[in-house]
């Protein structure tokens, strides 16, 4: 049986989602999307700027994805509300990444205000991916509001520290009914094979990928690592031992 | 005519539709969204769905993010 993952009753084989922020060029979005063979893409909402002449970026995302525009730049979840109905009737789809901070030194999302709007929403028929700051109550108050999965942060959102909320967030994959995203701060492809090792259902990464000196490359990196993490939880990691265990058989030859 | 254009205040000498003030604007029209009055005006009517003046207009669209 094809390991698939699913969310919001939608199945996807890949479990690597990756954003559009901070390329150097937008152009190496059809390439890293390729590389990743990711099918969810995250993207932002905001005023047209004739001054930019910036290209929207849908034009680099190939119509087969699954648009994930979040909510970023909301304070609360009224404004995260607005946003996402915004997104829908741009004609995105029903999925949705709610992201609400008010704190802009380390962009913690505020977990109260994204349950109230995970609420709102799923009740008009989004499928709700919280950006969440890793809290076993939370993700528990998530899941009955609706949401489709949750996402709690690895680290700071760009920081590349990997999974430093480790400790809670195996609390949450062992808690959850949910699927679980590790998302903000995998810097390596090696932290993205942990959560996966961990159990979580996938990751999403930009920054790492993103900042790279090659991002179609490192996409790749990703990619194999998502896989490789994802066998070995299914293959089940041998346990962790305080004494060592030899593997190979003592040689009683050698003794006198 | 005097209407807030995302956020400033931007006259215009003629009567404008949402599709006039997009083609003068110069802007995209591909994942657009057009509000007015903190109201979404649907695709089907940019055409016809004229805008007053002191009207409230946001011309949105998606950018980067992750």
């Amino acid at each position: 049986m094809e390991d698939k993952l699913i969310l919001g009753g939608v199945e996807f084989k890949s479990r690597l989602l990756t954003g559009t922020g901070k390329f150097a060029s937008k152009s190496l979005i059809p390439g890293m999307i390729e590389a990743s063979r990711c099918e969810i893409i995250t993207m932002a909402l905001r005023r047209v700027d004739k001054d930019s002449r910036d290209e929207n970026v849908l034009s680099y995302i190939p119509k087969e994805m699954t648009l994930l525009p979040n909510t970023s730049g909301a304070r609360n979840a009224e404004e995260a509300v607005k946003i996402a109905r915004i997104a829908r009737a741009a004609g995105c789809g029903d999925f949705i990444k709610i992201e609400i901070i008010t704190d802009m030194k380390y962009l913690m999302p505020d977990n109260e205000e994204t349950i109230k709007a995970t609420k709102i929403l799923a009740d008009e028929g989004f499928k709700v991916l919280p950006y969440m700051m890793p809290d076993i109550i939370a993700a528990k108050k998530l899941e009955v509001a609706g949401a489709a999965a949750v996402m709690p942060l690895g680290s700071p959102i760009g920081s590349n520290k990997g999974i430093q909320t480790r400790d809670i967030v195996k609390l949450i994959i062992e808690n959850s009914n949910l699927p679980v995203i590790v998302d903000a701060g995998i810097g390596r492809p090696s932290h993205a094979a942990e959560a996966m090792e961990m159990g979580a259902d996938a990751v999403l990464v930009n920054s790492a990928i993103a900042c790279s000196a090659d991002p179609i490359k490192m996409a790749a990196a990703f990619r194999k690592a998502v896989e490789a993490g994802r066998e070995a939880y299914l293959a089940e990691l041998a346990e962790e031992q305080d004494t060592a265990y030899a593997s190979s058989p003592f040689t009683g030859f050698l003794e006198a | 005519m005097k209407i807030k254009l995302n956020g400033k205040i931007k006259g215009f000498s003629e009567e404008l539709t949402v599709e006039k003030l997009i083609k003068l604007e110069e802007s995209p029209t591909e994942g657009l969204v057009v509000m007015i009055n903190d109201e979404i005006i649907a695709r089907e009517v940019w055409g016809t769905k004229s805008i007053s003046t002191e009207d409230e207009v946001e011309l949105l669209c998606f950018v980067s993010g992750g």
